[in-house]
């Protein structure tokens, strides 16, 4: 799988050295799947050009992981899908308007984003979501997870916040602790599960997650606690962000006396969310 | 409406307790004073009052002002460090008057701590055996927890030893420790965050509602007990447009509290909730309103189970 980080200024690249650059992707990576990311691909203008290029030098898939509101505009979901886009990976932050825009600090954003959802599936394009847990949209990750199936979705991950240092303001309003955000994202995953989609979590610590650490998509290692030091499963663990150490102590960790349950095998609609995710 | 009255009594108490919101200042009642504030209570249409203080096991009267009170349709209670009812004769004497409900304050499980918060050796188990004595009597039995630095880690531990020791107490009351009033911020014991006292408050929470016994929590906005939001008290206040009233022994005097709601944080304009919640009591830090978030659940079964609920 091979992964290009979109420039904004797309649109001024002369198609020429892009199709040159797509080719050198493919050729040096030797792989059939293009991600497409960046801060935000679904605006950039010459998308669907980009996406056709990268057709003809011989990608079978291509992806894009984008905020879904630009898709709302006429056409760019058609568009895109004619040009050979296979999928989107959205990001969520909660069921309702209420949810999702506070998130965004938008007003407005959740509907815009359930009519580019309809383009889009409209369109025929694959569709996967990412949800942050956050301390506001935990509890309402249920619910999120019934929206997911009835709007056909094929795969979800919700993610626990990483990345945001102690001292930083959002720290305090947005990042739960694991004992109580991790027994809604696990019911929400079950759920979903049971839905028909293929739901994951990722960025949670393995002594958490009790018999569900097979849901787990890999992380990245982080920083470890003293309890950490005898756990049996410390090298199958993401371990915990250095700054939830410093807010919150070392008290939810504990050691495992065993091994964790190896990641369950990736159904197909769950390798969009390693493939579009890392 | 179901408000109860809350009378200070005595200003004295045989305990030191570093964070006390009422600390000493010699006061005391005169009957005829506390009968009056008795009338007050029944005039107002209250249902009952509370006795409170210092510690009013110490004040002379508490039998005649319960008899008083109950000839007059108010049902009584006491908050009590329980230090006293071991004392030959004083819990027979409140018994005999018809006091059958206490509060008995306990901080802590850890009796070392515990001694120490309140400057007294021994106070963790004379108030445990105040909570024997008082199972035996076979009379109402709340525990009271004032939440502090002291004790924010360790709350679910402290509910666990009581449950077990103590099955026939059915409800527990914590009270966030109020940085307006007394000792608290002089000693520091002020909880500095809202997420150091969440954990251990979940927990003790989870453990009360799963063993069927009820509680209350004052001054933790919602967003700090999503789960049992039909246990904070301000939102009970607010949702039932319930009063309180504190006769103070000392220059605030009678206080009438009907507004029970306070500082917000801008992200709560979001949150359902919004409307039945305290939100951040004005005297604590403030970086704590930094830590308000919207929650995003329904509120509707949250004031139905409000409303549904007794006193």
């Amino acid at each position: 799988m091979t992964r290009a980080t979109l420039d904004p200024n797309l649109a001024q690249v002369v198609p020429s050295a892009l199709r040159a650059e797509l080719a050198a992707l493919r050729a040096e990576h030797d792989e059939l799947t293009l991600i497409l990311d960046g801060a935000e691909p679904a605006l950039a203008p010459a998308l669907p050009a980009l996406v056709a290029l990268a057709r003809e030098v011989g990608f079978l898939r291509v992806g894009a992981r984008a905020d879904a509101q630009a898709l709302a505009r006429s056409e760019v979901a058609a568009r895109l899908c004619r040009a050979g886009l296979d999928d989107l990976l959205v990001p969520l932050y909660g069921p309702s308007a209420a949810c999702h825009d506070y998130h965004l600090d938008q007003s407005g954003a959740f509907a815009a984003t359930c009519v580019a959802l309809d383009a889009a599936q409209a369109a025929g394009l694959t569709l996967a979501a990412t949800t942050t847990a956050s301390r506001s949209s935990f509890r309402a990750l249920d619910e999120l997870a019934a929206l997911l199936a009835r709007r056909g979705f094929v795969a979800w991950q919700i993610t626990m916040p990483t990345g945001i240092a102690a001292s930083d303001e959002r720290f305090a309003r947005l990042v739960p602790r694991f004992a109580l955000a991790l027994p809604y994202a696990l019911h929400a995953v079950e759920q979903a599960r049971g839905l028909g989609l293929g739901a994951r979590l990722r960025g949670a610590p393995l002594c958490r997650l009790g018999p569900h650490a097979a849901w787990q998509l890999p992380t990245r290692a982080r920083r470890f606690a003293r309890p950490c030091q005898a756990c049996a499963a410390r090298s199958q663990c993401p371990g915990v962000d250095a700054s939830y150490l410093e807010a919150y102590g070392e008290q939810e960790l504990r050691a495992l006396s065993q091994a964790a349950a190896p990641p369950a095998p990736l159904a197909p609609a769950e390798r969009l969310l390693v493939e579009h995710d890392g | 409406m179901a408000n109860l009255g809350y009378l200070q009594v005595v200003r004295r108490c045989n305990q030191h307790c570093r964070f006390c919101s009422n600390p000493p200042t010699g006061g005391e009642l005169e009957l005829g004073v506390a009968r009056a504030a008795i009338d007050d209570f029944c005039a107002r249409g209250y249902s009952g009052v509370v006795l409170t203080g210092g510690e009013p096991s110490l004040w002379p009267w508490v039998a005649e002002l319960c008899r008083y009170a109950q000839e007059r349709g108010l049902a009584v209670r006491m908050i009590t460090n329980g230090s006293r009812l071991g004392e030959p004769g004083l819990l027979e004497s409140y018994l005999a008057a018809g006091l059958r409900h206490f509060h008995v304050s306990i901080q802590t499980c850890r009796a070392s701590l515990g001694d120490s918060l309140s400057g007294v050796p021994g106070s963790v188990e004379r108030a445990m055996l105040a909570l024997g004595r008082l199972g035996a009597a076979e009379v109402a039995v709340h525990v009271n927890t004032v939440i502090g630095r002291f004790n924010a880690d360790h709350l679910d531990e402290t509910v666990r030893c009581l449950t077990g020791r103590f099955p026939f107490v059915r409800h527990y009351v914590w009270n966030n420790l109020d940085p307006s009033l007394g000792l608290g911020t002089v000693s520091g014991d002020v909880v500095e965050r809202l997420r150091d006292l969440e954990l251990s408050l979940s927990r003790a929470m989870r453990h009360l509602h799963a063993t069927g016994r009820s509680f209350r929590v004052e001054r933790v906005p919602l967003c700090f007990m999503t789960e049992f939001a039909d246990c904070s008290t301000e939102s009970r206040k607010i949702v039932k447009r319930e009063e309180r009233i504190v006769h103070f022994l000392d220059d605030k005097g009678l206080v009438r509290q009907t507004d029970f709601r306070h500082t917000k944080a801008e992200g709560c304009r979001w949150c359902p909730l919004d409307d039945i919640c305290a939100g951040l009591f004005e005297h604590y830090d403030r970086r704590m309103l930094g830590e308000l978030h919207p929650v995003f659940v329904r509120k509707e079964p949250i004031v139905e189970r409000l409303l549904a609920e007794g006193e």
